[in-house]
């Protein structure tokens, strides 16, 4: 597409301006004239509340505006040319789409007459809720931070962590109407080179309207589209993401969104968190095998509920079998619906106590689970057996560190129940052999889904399956870094 | 980068498909009535292990006739090989599925007709087995170590049944022969026969000349299973029980307990094990049809090839299907006509070398017709003890049933309770269980039955054997399961045992010591064991019931 060139003319430009930005209110149009005379014509172009007020003096643009009064019209475009005020972000553009795409983004634009270049002034930029702490995904050990809403932020918190040139920052855009600002970060020599082209190519693949949340990017760059499994892992955390970015994975940032996409992902990974890194490796060994047994428990029990009291009674100690059918006694339902009725109704309780705000959610909580609960036993709706299994199950998916991992298997969970109370340990075995051979073929950008379970080689002392060795044991990065760097930690002689 | 620049699998996926694919076949379908057993069957094994070996090497050698047999042999005897190899891929995955289709109905989940049970096994066994051979090695990877595992704690969980004198049985009546011995390594060769289409994966595996270690390891392993299970099998079950057992494996952990009685029966698990087992391998044959189509340019099979699967395993031709010709199939077709071609092959090679909606809803509702089989736990009758005595009407059957409210302290309002004691004859043992049916709200669940009570008339008149042969046939009655005789087992069962069920009673009253004072009780394990060797039945504690209070007499 042509590009309109910016005029020396400064009238000519302020038409063009006009037009596009037609009932714009927020966008301001500000002539001015500047110069010991006033004689030099200007065109300052903002976003009313992206760009502090001109008139400040601790602003940048303030500063220049009240310098180019006192000194002459050649001195303007002299200083405009060289930025001799040393303004920290300032662009030039020749042409009104980039400089547009910058106002857009934020900034100020400053035309002058007799020169036919546009100039970016960054200021505040849009409002946004600042640097806050992770909300879901806390920690006892490690930093509170939690990633922002605007993508500079973000990539300036993994910096913090990262202070190496050799991590890389690309940008890029998109979304032909929303132009929202994507970033991609990497350790340039832990990188594998192919995975980095195909993450460009990927998200170049797509012309859509707007992107509006990293969720949008994730669902239309994945490869396998209809699997309930994530394909790219999210953090909030910028110590999860510098982290990964030390493993050799790529990193994702995209504008708007307080969370960082990692990629590729594993399945180990999404059963990993930030903290694992901190604790000791007794506790964080103990801590993961904790996980995959809540996982198991999250997705298996309701269906080895079902299989063991409607068909493999013989497994139960008499006892506690005896316990289940005379808890049962009188309730109307068959144990398949009791089951589907419980776990939808705390898929309610869930929804919303995530919707209603604040202190009010939790309260949902406490309704929902113990008064909503202990009236379905007793109006004999519900056993009160099934309620526990219900609350161990939920209590076992919210042990998964990232929320959207568990929110496949907490489909799942429903695949195994149907199965499970229709078909037994029969039913149980066909949806694990079903979900292995899925989970064995999914791909996340060309790396095995299930690493490092299954790995092709000797992979010695990385640390990062179910058990994580002691830190000085961790010698070497996980096989997503080049092998040529493979080493992360050595004794200094 | 390391895993997108080919499709090759690593020597551990290579060593983990095979103990998968070959393991519950294997296990299930060599030893039993009428196949391998013994020290024969054990030796066999070994010769076999030695010659699956050579085997193997020699398979080596024939990689590039099966990359491309169209290309190495011609088009008719390309294809012609195709076909050969793709008549026992579809015959073998049909057994595999009718064998699922047998078991599952039988000893798991009762109620659900075998065809709907082996549609669904055909189906998910089916799916992704087009997308390249990495999807397997990765499944295999990541559960074959949990599978093996598991089928190594399970065989040392039964070791803890294993009788000496049982064993000994073996070693001293089962006889060695030149005949049986031949005949158990041919049988373990055609058990492995699957081996055959090693060549199909071997050009898919990385590093292909150190290949043979993990074939070597994997054959080792199943090889070392199978002559343990042969071993374990009669130390278990006893020689001649094992003579008429036709899958022995399955009872394998009838009997066993865990430790710190977690679950009273774990045998559940076994059986899913071994299930995986049969999916993995039922799964595999499905991807080598698929490789053997398009290697032999016969298209993909995407639709025909599980249907044919699926039809051979359900038609029945005059009553026998795959289950009952598979065998013979075996014996007669492929394993000679797999010596022929793949030797003509190294004859002839050496020149030549190298090479959705309306679907979901018939599913669901598939799934729902299907279901009607499962029973709620409070719609069933748990019997703790059941005795058994001679009438005038033939047998009469005593069900001791647990007084629910009071064995489990949720007395719930307005209840009726139920009936402690439950008394049904009938002339034989079908009859009486039809009377039950006829006459009982609830379904009788044997599975929780801690002890049988014989009456003396039973045992006098003989006729205890037929009601043995009863029990032998119910999978669901565990065979930990104390048994003694009485003069009058109702009068027993009508006991009041002070809150506990009778069960519970004569369980406790047997096991409730300390290690040094616990009484030996008589288990219906033995008790199958002493009427498979000799017909007669091993001394069984006494009950007697005096002045209102019970004795029990041990041998």
């Amino acid at each position: 597409m042509e590009k309109t060139k910016i005029s020396s003319n400064l009238k000519e430009n302020e038409v063009y301006i006009r037009s596009r930005c037609e009932n714009c209110a927020d966008i301001l149009i500000r002539p001015m004239r500047l110069g010991d005379s006033r004689k030099v014509d200007c065109l300052m172009v903002y976003i009313e509340v992206a760009v502090s007020n001109m008139m400040l003096d601790d602003s940048a643009i303030g500063k220049m505006i009240n310098h180019f009064w006192e000194i002459s019209p050649e001195q303007i475009q002299d200083f405009v040319k060289n930025n001799s005020l040393g303004i920290a972000d300032v662009r030039k553009f020749d042409n009104m789409e980039d400089a547009f795409a910058a106002l857009l983004a934020g900034n100020a634009l400053f035309f002058i007459d007799g020169f036919d270049k546009a100039m970016k002034i960054s200021s505040k930029g849009y409002p946004n809720m600042g640097v806050s702490g992770a909300e879901t995904e806390k920690v006892l050990r490690g930093s509170r931070e939690g990633f922002s809403d605007t993508v500079k932020t973000n990539s300036a918190l993994v910096r913090k962590r990262l202070r190496d040139t050799r991590m890389k920052v690309v940008e890029t855009s998109a979304g032909v109407r929303s132009n929202t600002m994507i970033q991609i970060l990497y350790i340039e020599d832990l990188v594998h080179e192919e995975l980095l082209e195909e993450v460009k190519e990927r998200l170049e693949e797509f012309e859509i309207d707007g992107i509006l949340d990293s969720g949008m990017l994730e669902q239309l760059t994945e490869e396998t589209w209809y699997s309930p499994f994530p394909q790219y892992q999210t953090t909030e955390r910028p110590d999860r993401a510098a982290q990964e970015l030390l493993n050799g994975k790529i990193v994702v940032i995209c504008d708007n969104t307080p969370y960082a996409l990692i990629l590729p992902s594993s399945f180990n990974g999404f059963m990993e968190s930030s903290e694992d890194w901190y604790h000791h490796f007794e506790m964080a060994s103990f801590l993961r095998i904790l996980r995959y047994l809540a996982l198991i428990m999250s997705v298996l029990l309701p269906g080895l509920y079902l299989a063991v009291i409607r068909f493999h009674t013989q497994i139960l100690p008499t006892n506690l079998l005896l316990s289940f059918a005379e808890a049962r006694e009188g309730v109307p339902f068959s144990s398949v619906t009791e089951l589907v009725f419980l776990e939808l109704s705390f898929e309610l309780i869930r929804e919303a106590g995530v919707r209603i705000p604040g202190s009010l959610g939790n309260a949902i909580g406490i309704v929902g689970g113990l008064i909503v609960g202990q009236a379905a036993v007793s109006a004999n709706l519900v056993s009160p057996i099934v309620v526990m299994i219900v609350a161990l199950t939920a209590l076992g998916g919210m042990v998964i560190p990232n929320e959207e991992f568990a929110s496949a298997f907490r489909l799942l969970k429903y695949m195994f129940l149907f199965l499970g109370g229709y078909f037994g340990i029969f039913g149980i075995v066909l949806g694990i052999y079903l979900t292995v051979a899925h989970l064995a073929g999914l791909l996340s950008f060309g790396m095995p889904y299930l690493l490092p379970f299954v790995k092709k080689g000797p992979v010695k002392e990385v640390g990062d399956g179910i058990l994580r060795l002691p830190f000085r044991k961790r010698q070497f990065r996980p096989l997503y870094a080049r092998q040529e760097q493979k080493r992360r930690l050595r004794r200094r002689k | 980068m390391e895993y997108v620049d080919n499709n090759r699998i690593s020597h551990r996926q290579l060593y983990r498909q095979m103990v998968l694919a070959f393991l519950a076949p294997v296990l299930l379908c060599l030893p039993g009535e009428g196949r391998i057993l013994g020290k024969t069957g054990i030796a066999g094994t070994a010769a076999a292990a030695v010659f699956l070996i050579l085997y193997s090497f020699f398979l080596r050698r024939l990689i590039p006739w099966y990359s491309d047999p169209v290309k190495m042999l011609g088009p008719v005897a390309g294809r012609l090989t195709g076909l050969f190899f793709l008549s026992y891929v579809i015959l073998a995955a049909a057994y595999i599925l009718a064998l699922t289709g047998e078991l599952v109905p039988a000893v798991l989940v009762t109620g659900i007709p075998g065809t709907v049970i082996l549609f669904f096994a055909a189906l998910v066994c089916s799916f992704g087995t087009r997308k390249g051979m990495q999807r397997r090695g990765r499944m295999a990877e990541v559960s074959g170590g949990v599978l093996l595992g598991g089928v190594f704690l399970m065989m040392v969980l039964c070791a803890g049944q294993v009788r000496i004198s049982y064993l000994r049985e073996m070693t001293e009546t089962a006889v060695f022969s030149g005949d049986a011995f031949f005949k158990s390594v041919y049988g373990v060769i055609c058990g492995f026969s699957g081996i055959a289409l090693l060549p199909f994966i071997l050009r898919d595996v990385e590093k292909r000349s150190t290949v043979g270690k993990p074939v070597v390891m994997g054959i080792l392993t199943l090889t070392g299973l199978l002559a343990a299970i042969l071993l374990l099998l009669p130390a278990v079950l006893g020689w001649n029980r094992l003579q008429h057992e036709r899958y022995p494996v399955l009872p394998l952990l009838a009997g066993a307990d865990l430790p710190g009685n977690v679950l009273a029966r774990f045998d559940v698990l076994w059986m899913g094990f071994l299930l995986y087992s049969l999916l993995f391998a039922a799964g595999s044959l499905f991807h080598y049809g698929h490789q053997i189509l398009v290697r032999s340019h016969m298209g993909t099979g995407k639709l025909w090839f599980p249907t044919a699967v699926f039809a051979a395993a359900v038609i029945k031709v005059q009553g026998k299907g795959i289950a009952a010709v598979f065998g013979q199939y075996l014996s007669y077709v492929f394993v000679p006509g797999l010596i022929l071609i793949q030797g003509s092959m190294l004859f002839y090679g050496k020149k030549k070398r190298q090479k959705k909606a309306a679907g979901c809803v018939f599913l669901v509702l598939s799934l729902l017709l299907s279901g009607c089989a499962a029973i709620e736990p409070e719609k069933r009758m748990y019997p703790l003890a059941l005795g058994v005595n001679t009438s005038e009407a033939g047998f009469s059957m005593i069900y001791g049933m647990p007084d629910l409210p009071q064995a489990t302290g949720q007395e719930k309002e307005e209840k009726e309770k139920d009936a402690s004691v439950l008394s049904i004859a009938g002339k034989d043992f079908s009859e009486i269980r039809e009377r039950y049916d006829r006459s009982q709200e609830k379904y009788l669940d044997m599975s929780h039955i801690q002890v049988i009570l014989m009456g003396d008339q039973l045992l006098e008149s003989g006729r205890w054997t037929e009601f043995l042969a009863f029990l032998d046939k119910d999978p669901f009655v565990g065979e930990n399961v104390y048994v003694f005789r009485t003069e009058d087992p109702s009068a027993v069962l009508s006991w009041d045992s002070g809150g506990t069920s009778i069960g519970e009673y004569l369980t406790g009253l047997l096991e409730n010591r300390l290690p040094d004072q616990q009484k030996k009780g008589t288990t219906l394990r033995q008790v199958y064991h002493q009427w498979y060797k000799d017909g007669t039945l091993p001394s069984l504690p006494v009950i007697v019931l005096e002045k209102e209070e019970i004795q029990v007499y041990l041998e």
